[in-house]
């Protein structure tokens, strides 16, 4: 208790508050613009925190972190193409409900999902991180190999009818996944002799070509021929927004349908936020299922709320559970909180088993800040949105078109300064369009290239641990429960049609 | 290579992955599929694409300014905003606010203008 008041009396310094304050407020922008999210923000501006105080450089990134998971959610539920890649699945339902008049409800339910998530990871981050990390160090090769498959399965298991076209995608996904280097022989394949693509291919300019790039070979689809020269060729997509649509807390009947899902939604993201490399994006695509499969009734993809509230709340709720893995063991959970180590060894700080006792002053303050950000951010994104959406909604198609679409390409740039990934941005725009044309699902694709490596390198970690025997993914109590889940998740579907034909049969 | 032990299993997998590629492409290519570009402005979209091909090309040799500002204008033009008179204006902001975004406040190292 004494260390929770000695991590709280530092944000008695005005300037420590005021560095929370104006991260969260810039994590929600850069998670607002498509292109740019908070990796490449806490990564530009660790240098930048080289001169300043340790704990008023860490407030800042913490708040980035916190707020731009909640950003990326807004181009997502107004545009359709998600801010951060966290965000993607938030477009399924956001976009249809802002098509329906009522996109500033959809955001309504994004910031206070968001903030129902991230609480609840700051406060499992404060209450449970020592109980959880030890958790989190159980999970081995075979354990990451069936996580990987898990999330594969949940996805194939959405598929419904089209299920051999989300195998195809996903099988896509994995070839794609095996570009760039051996994992374990360091040979590498399908690169055509392109050094660029050593490092396989990356996963930024990749989620911009497939939502952002994409969004406009739509729009350049739609466009009719007959109209090409007037003013209004492109029919506005966004209706006007109803009479009683506006940003605002969700009203106590909202919040009392969506408190189960924000429950639910919000463990499935502490738990995978826990575990090293699991990710923000296999918690959102497990969330949605599961508000899928806990409301069947519910016609998922046409604006439901509880589409917006379960994907959201679990990618607020990895952000500061990702920290528990790295602040107690220091094992980063994700690639940003990873970024986290250097910000921290730049002010002379390790994290591990000693920092709560080496530095509790500024581990308790970490903790806090989560917290302290989570509530900061709420009536701020709540503001942000109120003033945003309404110029967003009003701005004209084709200057809005452009206006992404020069964010997408130099975002791409960006990411490693090599023109080569705005080239690989333009070919996944393709990519996605030959798959919405041909009706082939992205979701399978996209969760397979980010899966793809982590399972080839844990199945081949498994098959060298248990020389050669697949038996070590059923022999380990861990991997057996995620093997029977992964049959549950993708059989369950089958099992449920078959029984239907029965039924009407 | 004809006489290892896995070179006729490995025929057989080379095989049946060029039939699934057979079986996609007529799949792919029935009515019901193709149909779905009869609507579509095809044209249109090789064109964008085109152009996207070009920006990358121009990107190092008229530099980031020049480059996306005919990027930003062609997009507005051909997405359906013909004023000119604003157009050019407003792709030129569009620009501008995404270097000072980028090169200044994020510090990427976006090419001047005639780099090369």
């Amino acid at each position: 208790m004494s260390n929770v008041l000695l991590g709280l009396e530092q944000f008695l310094d005005p300037m420590v508050l005021l560095a929370l304050l104006g991260g969260t407020l810039l994590g929600l922008i850069v998670g607002a613009l498509p292109g740019l999210n908070d990796s490449i923000a806490i990564a530009v501006l660790i240098p930048v925190t080289f001169g300043m105080d340790p704990h008023v450089a860490l407030c800042l990134l913490v708040g980035i972190y916190c707020a731009s998971a909640c950003g990326g959610s807004i181009p997502a539920v107004l545009l359709e193409i998600p801010g951060t890649a966290s965000s993607m699945v938030t477009a399924w339902d956001g976009y249809p409900m802002t098509l329906k008049g009522y996109g500033c409800r959809a955001l309504s339910i994004c910031m206070t999902s968001s903030f129902f998530g991230g609480l609840s990871s700051a406060l499992v981050l404060l209450l449970f991180a020592p109980v959880l990390a030890s958790f989190a160090l159980r999970f081995g090769p075979p354990e990451y190999f069936m996580l990987a498959v898990l999330g594969m399965s949940t996805v194939i298991g959405m598929a419904g009818k089209g299920i051999a076209k989300n195998f195809l995608s996903m099988a896509f996904g994995l070839w794609l996944s095996c570009i760039g280097m051996s994992p374990t022989t360091g040979i590498d394949r399908y690169i055509f002799g392109s050094a660029s693509l050593m490092d396989g291919i990356p996963l930024i300019p990749r989620m911009i070509g497939l939502f952002g790039v994409f969004s406009i070979l739509r729009m350049c689809d739609c466009l009719r021929k007959e109209k090409e020269n007037s003013l209004s060729a492109l029919s506005s997509n966004i209706c006007c927004s109803a009479e009683d649509d506006k940003v605002s807390l969700p009203d106590r009947d909202m919040v009392k349908r969506l408190l189960p899902t924000w429950i639910r939604s919000s463990a499935i993201g502490n738990m995978l936020g826990v575990i090293p490399g699991a990710g923000m994006t296999m918690a959102i695509f497990l969330a949605y299922d599961q508000a899928k499969k806990a409301k069947p009734d519910l016609p998922f993809g046409t604006g439901v709320p509880e589409g917006i509230a379960a994907p959201e709340s679990a990618n607020n709720a990895v952000v500061a559970s990702s920290m528990v893995p790295l602040l107690s063991l220091g094992i980063p959970g994700n690639g940003t909180s990873a970024l986290f180590i250097g910000a921290l060894t730049i002010h002379g700080l390790r994290v591990g088993p000693a920092f709560f006792n080496d530095s509790p002053d500024m581990a308790y303050m970490i903790l806090i800040g989560f917290i302290l950000a989570n509530l900061a951010m709420l009536p701020m994104s709540l503001l942000f949105c109120r003033y945003l959406a309404s110029k967003v909604l009003k701005l004209n198609q084709s200057v809005l078109a452009a206006a992404v679409l020069v964010l997408c390409m130099t975002g791409s740039f960006a990411y490693m300064n090599n023109p080569f990934h705005m080239g690989v941005a333009v070919a996944f725009g393709l990519i996605a369009y030959f798959f919405w044309k041909f009706g082939l699902p992205q979701a399978p694709l996209i969760l397979s290239t980010i899966l793809g490596s982590m399972m080839e390198t844990n199945w081949i970690s498994s098959m060298v641990y248990s020389g050669g025997s697949p038996v070590v993914f059923l022999v380990r109590p861990i991997s057996l429960i995620l093997t029977v889940l992964s049959a549950v998740f993708l059989l369950w579907p089958l099992v449920q049609r078959m029984r239907k034909r029965f039924a009407s049969a | 290579m004809g006489k290892a032990e896995g070179t006729f299993p490995y025929m057989i997998g080379v095989f049946t992955l060029i039939v699934g590629v057979f079986q996609l492409f007529f799949d792919l290519v029935k009515k019901e599929h193709a149909d779905k570009f009869k609507d579509s402005n095809i044209f249109k979209v090789i064109e964008f694409l085109g152009v996207l091909s070009c920006y990358i090309f121009l990107f190092k040799k008229i530099g980031y300014i020049a480059d996306t500002t005919l990027l930003a204008f062609y997009a507005m033009y051909s997405l359906g905003y013909k004023n000119i008179k604003v157009a050019f204006p407003l792709a030129v902001l569009i620009s501008c606010v995404a270097y000072f975004v980028f090169s200044v406040f994020l510090a990427v190292p976006l090419p001047a203008f005639f780099a090369e």
